[in-house]
C-alpha cells in the first residue's frame, strides 16, 4: 500500500511539475510575443490602419493649445473618412517656417492641406502652387483671401470684433476712453484683423462712444518677445490702458501674468483670446474680464468635412462658419468644474466653446 | 493506446528498456533545451534588428549626400566621371527609396517614411532636370533647378535626420524591452532547465522502479524460500523481458519443490506406514503362532494328566519320576503365563533351575549349572521367559556337541544402575558374523527347532527394549570358536525404569 501511495505521488508530482513547465513556456511565448508587438509597428504594416488620403495640418505653432485643439478635431474627424491628418512639421528637428512647410508639403504630394491664412503673397503662391498640383488647400482661422483656397473655416471676425469691444465698453468707466487691442504683428496686413478692428468700431459707431480703439502690433516672431512687449506697455502707469484686448492665447496668458507681477489687477481689465484652465481660474478670480473664444474641434472637423466633400464631388463651400462667443465668470467656473473632472496631470486643457 | 503502449514497454528486453528510458529523458532535456536556445536565438536576432531600420536610414542619408555631391559635381565640372558617379548614385537611391514605406498609414514612422519617398520623388525630378539643362548648358535652367533641388536636399536631409532619431528612440525603447526580454528569458530558461532536469529524474526514478520493483519483489520471495517457507505466492509474471523468464522460473520451481515435497512426504509416511505393518504382522504373527500352540494343548488337561502321572509315580515309589513330572508341570504352567506379563526375578531363576532338570533328565547326562546371586533379588520384577531362552541357547548351541565339559553359569550382581545377569558358557562360541545377525534381530533358524520354547533371542531384546524402554540391554560376546560364549543382560534399576 505505501508503495502504490508512494508511485502515485511520484506520479502527482511528474504531472504538477509537467503543468509547471507547461505554463512557463506559455507565459514565456505570451510575453514575448507582447513584447514583439510593442516594437516599431514600421515593420509590420500590414497589421496598422491604411487611409486613403493623407493631408499636411499646418499650424503657427506646435506648442500652442489653440491649434493643438483644432488638429485634435481634424484628426478624429479623418480618422473616420480615411483622412490622415499629419501635424505637417512637428517632428522634424529643425522649426520652419509656414511657406517652408507648405513648400515640404507640395514636395511630399499630400491630398489636402489645412492652414492658418496669413495674407502674405508669399503664402498666397505656395497655396495656389499646391491647387495647380491637385492638392486641396483649406484655410482655418484665418483666410487666405488673394488665394485659391477651396473653402475657409473660421468665424465671423466681423462679429467678434464687435462683441469684444462691446464688453470692452462696459469696463470702460468715465476716466478712461481708450481700449487697446493687441494685434499680432505678424498679421498686420491680414484683413481678418481689419475685419475685427471694424467690427469694434461699428460697435462705437453705433454707441456714438467717443471711446477709442488703440492697436497694438505684438512682434511675435521672436521668443519671449511677447510677454516683453506687453510688459513694457503697461510698466507706464501714465500710459496704463484701462482695457487691453488680446487677439490670441499667448498675448492672453502673458497679459494676465503681467498685471499680476506689476500688482495691477481691477486697473487694468484684460479681455481675451480663448481659455486655457490658467486663463479660466484668472477669470474666476477676476483678474481677467472675460474671454473670446471659438469651437477649435470643430473648426477642424469641418475642415476635415471640407475636404472630404471636395475630394468626393469636387466642390464645397467657400465659407464654412463655427460659433464663437465670449466666456465670462459664471461660465468659467462651470468649464473649471468640467475641467477638474477631466484633468490628467501635466496636461493644459484646451478650452472648448459651447455650441 | 496507453494499455498498448504499457504492454509493448513491458515486453521490451531490459537493455531496450533502458536505451528507450534514458532516449525518452535525453529527448525531453533536448527538447527544451532547443525550444530555449530557439527563443533566445529570436530575442538575439530581434535585438539585431532593432537598429537595422536606423542604419537604412543612414545608408539613405548617406547615398542622397553622395547623390548631390556628384550632382553638384557635375554642374560645376560636368565631366563624365562625375556624370556617371551621379547615375550611380542616383540608381543607389532609387534602391533606397523603394524599402520606404509609400502607403498612408495610422503611423508616424510610416507617415514620414512616405514623405521622404514622395520629397525624394520630386527631389530626383529637379536632379535629373538640372542635369540636363546642364548637358543642354542651360545655365538660367539648371541653376533654378538646383536651387530647387538643394532645397528639397536640405528638406530630406531634415525629414531623414528627424525619421532617424524617432526610430532611434523607439529602437532603444525597443532594444531596453529586448535585453529585459531577454534576461527574463534567460532566467525562464533557468527555471525550465531545472524543472526538467526534476522532471527527468523523477521519471527515471518512476520508470526504473517500474523496471525494478519485480526484481526486488522476486529477491524478496527467493530469500523466503531459501529460509524454508515454500508457501510463497506466486510472484506477478509483468512483461516478457529476462526478468519475466526468471519470475516464470521461479514460480514454476517453487511449485515442483512443493510437489516434491508432498511426494516425498507421502512417501515416507507410506514406509513407516509399511514398516509399521509389518511389526504388527510379526507381532500378531507371535502371538497366534503362541496361541496356535497354546491351543494344541489344553492346559488343564496337560497338568491333570501330569499330577495323575506323579501320583502314579509316587504310588510306585518312584521319585525320580516323581520329581522330573512334577517339575515338568511346574515349567509349563510357567510357560503358560504368556509373555506380556511381569514376573519375580525369583520365578525365573526357578524356570532356569527347572529346564536345566528337565534337559539333564532327557539327556540322560549332567548338565553343569550354576548360580552366582551377589545381592538380593527378592523384589525384582523382570519380564517374563528373559532367562531360559537364554540358558536354553547356551544348552542348545554351545554345550550341546562339544566334546569337553560343558559349563554353564549364571550370575546376578548389582550396579549403581542396574542389575547384570550373566549367562556365560564355555561351548563351542558363536562366529563374528553370526554374532551380527542375533544383534540385527534375525531368529536362528536351526534344525532344533522341537528342543526351543519358540522365543528367539530377537524376541527377547525387543520384550526387553519395549519393557525398559531402553536399548542395548542385551549383549552376546563371544572370542570365537571353542571360546564359549557370554551373554549379558542389563535390568536398569526401578527408578530410571521407564518400562511399558
Amino acid at each position: 500500500m505505501k508503495k502504490r501511495l508512494k508511485g502515485n505521488f511520484i506520479i502527482n508530482i511528474l504531472g504538477l511539475l509537467l503543468v509547471a513547465c507547461i505554463t512557463v513556456l506559455a507565459a514565456v511565448q505570451i510575453g514575448y510575443k507582447d513584447l514583439m508587438k510593442d516594437q516599431d509597428l514600421s515593420q509590420e504594416a500590414g497589421h496598422i490602419k491604411e487611409f486613403r488620403y493623407h493631408c499636411a495640418f499646418i499650424a503657427q505653432s506646435y506648442e500652442d493649445p489653440f491649434w493643438d485643439s483644432i488638429y485634435e478635431g481634424a484628426r478624429n474627424a479623418g480618422e473616420v473618412q480615411g483622412i490622415y491628418v499629419e501635424n505637417y512639421g512637428e517632428k522634424l528637428s529643425l522649426n520652419y517656417s509656414l511657406d517652408q512647410r507648405i513648400e515640404m508639403a507640395i514636395a511630399a504630394s499630400v491630398d489636402a492641406i489645412i492652414v492658418e491664412g496669413d495674407d502674405q503673397v508669399s503664402t498666397t503662391e505656395l497655396i495656389d502652387e499646391a491647387i495647380d498640383q491637385g492638392i486641396v488647400v483649406v484655410t482655418v482661422y484665418q483666410d487666405q483671401v488673394q488665394s485659391r483656397r477651396r473653402t475657409f473655416v473660421g468665424s465671423n471676425k466681423f462679429n467678434m470684433g464687435y462683441n469684444l469691444c462691446s464688453k470692452a465698453y462696459q469696463c470702460l468707466d468715465d476716466d478712461s476712453d481708450e481700449i487697446m487691442v493687441l494685434f499680432d504683428a505678424s498679421l498686420d496686413q491680414n484683413s481678418e484683423n481689419t475685419i475685427l478692428n471694424s467690427g469694434m468700431q461699428k460697435f462705437l459707431e453705433e454707441r456714438s462712444s467717443k471711446a477709442v480703439v488703440n492697436a497694438q502690433l505684438i512682434d511675435s516672431s521672436e521668443t519671449y518677445n511677447t510677454e516683453e512687449q506687453i510688459r513694457q506697455l503697461l510698466r507706464n502707469v501714465s500710459k496704463r490702458p484701462k482695457v487691453i484686448v488680446c487677439t490670441n492665447l499667448i498675448q492672453t496668458q502673458c497679459a494676465y501674468q503681467t498685471v499680476v507681477d506689476l500688482n495691477c489687477v481691477g486697473e487694468v481689465k484684460i479681455l481675451g483670446f480663448y481659455y486655457s484652465k490658467a486663463i479660466l481660474e484668472g477669470i474666476d478670480k477676476g483678474v481677467i474680464e472675460a474671454t473670446m473664444t471659438v469651437d477649435t474641434r470643430q473648426m477642424g472637423i469641418e475642415a476635415v468635412d471640407s475636404i472630404n466633400e471636395y475630394l468626393g464631388v469636387g466642390y464645397v463651400s467657400d465659407y464654412i462658419p463655427v460659433k464663437s462667443h465670449i466666456v465670462d465668470q459664471e461660465e468659467a467656473r462651470k468649464l473649471l468644474e468640467e475641467m477638474g473632472e477631466e484633468e490628467k496631470p501635466g496636461e493644459m486643457l484646451l478650452g472648448r466653446a459651447e455650441p | 493506446m496507453m494499455k498498448r503502449m504499457k504492454t509493448f514497454f513491458y515486453n521490451l528486453n531490459l537493455q531496450n528498456k533502458l536505451i528507450l528510458i534514458f532516449l525518452l529523458t535525453s529527448v525531453i532535456s533536448q527538447a527544451a533545451t532547443t525550444y530555449m536556445n530557439g527563443n533566445i536565438n529570436q530575442s538575439l536576432a530581434s535585438i539585431d534588428r532593432v537598429y537595422t531600420s536606423n542604419a537604412q536610414l543612414n545608408d539613405l542619408a548617406s547615398v542622397l549626400n553622395n547623390l548631390q555631391n556628384s550632382m553638384k559635381d557635375y554642374l560645376d565640372t560636368k565631366t563624365s566621371y562625375s556624370l556617371t558617379s551621379y547615375y550611380e548614385y542616383e540608381q543607389k537611391y532609387r534602391a533606397h527609396m523603394d524599402a520606404l514605406n509609400q502607403k498612408i498609414l495610422d503611423n508616424d514612422s510610416a507617415i514620414m517614411e512616405k514623405n521622404i519617398y514622395s520629397i525624394s520623388g520630386s527631389y530626383l525630378e529637379q536632379t535629373g532636370l538640372a542635369v540636363e539643362a546642364r548637358r543642354a548648358r542651360n545655365i538660367s535652367q539648371y541653376k533654378v533647378y538646383y536651387d530647387e533641388s538643394s532645397r528639397l536636399f536640405d528638406y530630406l536631409n531634415a525629414n531623414i535626420f528627424s525619421l532617424n532619431n524617432e526610430q532611434f528612440m523607439t529602437n532603444s525603447s525597443n532594444y531596453v524591452s529586448l535585453a529585459a526580454s531577454l534576461r527574463m528569458l534567460e532566467r525562464m530558461t533557468g527555471v525550465l532547465s531545472i524543472s526538467v532536469s526534476v522532471f527527468n529524474i523523477l521519471l527515471l526514478v518512476l520508470l526504473i522502479g517500474r523496471i525494478t520493483k519485480p526484481l526486488r519483489s522476486l529477491a524478496e520471495k527467493a530469500d523466503e524460500v531459501a529460509t524454508g517457507n515454500f508457501e510463497v505466492e506466486e510472484e506477478e509474471v509483468r512483461g516478457k523481458d529476462e526478468i519475466g523468464v526468471v519470475t516464470n522460473a521461479f514460480n514454476k520451481m517453487v511449485v515442483s519443490i512443493r510437489q516434491y515435497i508432498v511426494r516425498l512426504t507421502e512417501s515416507i509416511e507410506a514406509e513407516n506406514a509399511a514398516n509399521e505393518r509389518e511389526l504388527l504382522m510379526k507381532a500378531h504373527l507371535k502371538d497366534a503362532q503362541l496361541k496356535y500352540y497354546q491351543a494344541q494343548i489344553h492346559p488343564h488337561f496337560l497338568f491333570n494328566t501330569l499330577n495323575a502321572g506323579a501320583q502314579m509315580a509316587m504310588m510306585e515309589e518312584a521319585e525320580k519320576t516323581y520329581l522330573f513330572i512334577q517339575r515338568m508341570s511346574e515349567f509349563f504352567r510357567y510357560s503358560m503365563n504368556g509373555l506380556d506379563a511381569d514376573v519375580l526375578l525369583e520365578e525365573e531363576l526357578t524356570l532356569v533351575e527347572n529346564y536345566i532338570y528337565i534337559m539333564s533328565v532327557r539327556f540322560s547326562e549332567e548338565i553343569h549349572y550354576e548360580q552366582n546371586i551377589q545381592c538380593d533379588i527378592s523384589d525384582i520384577r523382570v519380564p517374563s521367559m528373559i532367562l531360559q531362552p537364554v540358558v536354553e541357547n547356551s544348552i542348545q548351541y554351545g554345550i550341546r556337541d562339544i566334546d569337553w565339559e560343558g559349563k554353564i553359569l549364571l550370575s546376578i550382581e548389582e550396579k549403581e544402575s542396574c542389575y547384570i545377569i550373566e549367562v556365560k558358557d564355555n561351548g563351542i562360541g558363536i562366529p563374528k558374523e553370526r554374532l551380527k545377525e542375533i544383534h540385527d534381530g534375525h531368529r536362528i533358524s536351526n534344525d532344533r527347532e522341537e528342543d526351543s520354547n519358540g522365543i528367539g533371542l530377537g524376541n527377547l531384546m525387543e520384550r526387553l527394549k519395549i519393557y525398559y524402554n531402553s536399548e542395548n540391554l542385551f549383549r552376546i560376546e563371544s572370542e570365537g570358536l571353542n571360546q564359549g560364549t557370554r551373554v549379558t543382560i542389563e535390568l536398569p534399576k526401578k527408578e530410571e525404569k521407564q518400562h511399558v
